[in-house]
């Protein structure tokens, strides 16, 4: 814990780096569902054989995205 | 009293049928070993085998290659993509960004915070790290040239919201100009393909690809292909 410094700068402080956090993540999922949906629209308009892998690629990273906001907003 | 021959329909569509095959016979680019053959012997042997492997920069007639836009009986020729040198900056840079948080604690008193937090941003920051990899690939792997045996197609996925398709056919080509330099680009024999177009948008090009000279030997040969075949009526 910060100790040096007075209790209400330190809670001022971590509720800002919280709020930060959190909408830092919230814009983060908008991205990954964007990740997802340019994703499919690449692949529909370029087949290279490589489709499958790719779509895995962007959904696993949405999920990724989704655990870490849940994790912000349990943990936080 | 002379004789005269009347085709009958039946005649005529056999004819015109022999006659198509003939032609498609003729034509250099269906088939990838008649093409190989009239390319300068210099460049045979930079050609790949005719088959398809998705990561690849050149891949020479793939078979798997599906795009918006393409005509039923168009052959494709060339899938061309950036060099896999020209991902290293990138690539270096995805490293340090995810190295960054280990060298980071040597330097920013980060035990400060309580550890949830400390574990969030962590998660955070290799988010931030993972999208810019990801966005990075995804460009390079998208962005390709494709050349089939009528037209050339550039696609171009600037960014995750924006997309660009420019085709010209092969018939439009004014000028091809290969442009390789610096010490990067003769090591790895990669350069920049410049086509001047009589189509609406006056210029392609083809940035990074591997083996310039022959993308631009095979863009030659097929203008002659479509020169022959405009002279013999045959254009599609």
């Amino acid at each position: 814990m910060i100790t040096d410094f007075p209790t209400i700068v330190t809670d001022s402080f971590l509720v800002l780096f919280e709020a930060f956090l959190i909408i830092g993540l919230l814009i983060y999922l908008v991205f990954a569902l964007v990740v997802v949906r340019q994703t499919n629209q690449m692949t529909e308009t370029l087949e290279v054989g490589f489709e499958t892998p790719i779509k895995i690629l962007a959904w696993t990273h949405l999920f990724v995205a989704l655990a870490t906001f849940a994790a912000a907003f349990v943990l936080l | 009293m002379p004789e005269i021959y009347r085709a009958t329909s039946a005649t005529k569509k056999s004819k015109i049928t022999k006659r198509k095959k003939t032609s498609a016979s003729k034509k250099v680019s269906s088939d990838p070993e008649k093409l190989k053959k009239t390319l300068q012997s210099s460049v045979q042997k930079n050609i790949p085998e005719p088959n398809h492997k998705a990561l690849r920069a050149l891949n020479y007639y793939p078979n798997k290659v599906k795009f918006v836009g393409a005509d039923k009986k168009e052959k494709i020729i060339l899938l061309l993509r950036r060099h896999p040198i020209t991902t290293l900056p990138w690539l270096i840079t995805a490293s340090l960004m995810f190295a960054a948080p280990y060298f980071i604690s040597f330097f920013v008193p980060t035990e400060t915070l309580p550890l949830n937090y400390q574990l969030i941003a962590l998660m955070f920051w290799y988010l931030i790290s993972l999208a810019y990899t990801l966005e990075k690939f995804l460009s390079w792997f998208f962005n390709v040239n494709i050349i089939t045996d009528e037209r050339i197609f550039d696609v171009d996925f600037l960014n995750l919201v924006y997309r660009e398709i420019t085709d010209a056919g092969i018939d439009q080509i004014q000028d091809v100009t290969v442009r390789v330099g610096g010490v990067l680009r003769t090591m790895f024999d990669y350069g920049d393909v410049v086509i001047q177009t009589a189509a609406e948008i006056p210029q392609l090009e083809f940035f990074a690809v591997p083996k310039p000279d022959l993308v631009a030997q095979i863009l030659r040969e097929l203008r002659v292909e479509e020169e022959i075949e405009k002279i013999e009526g045959r254009v599609r």
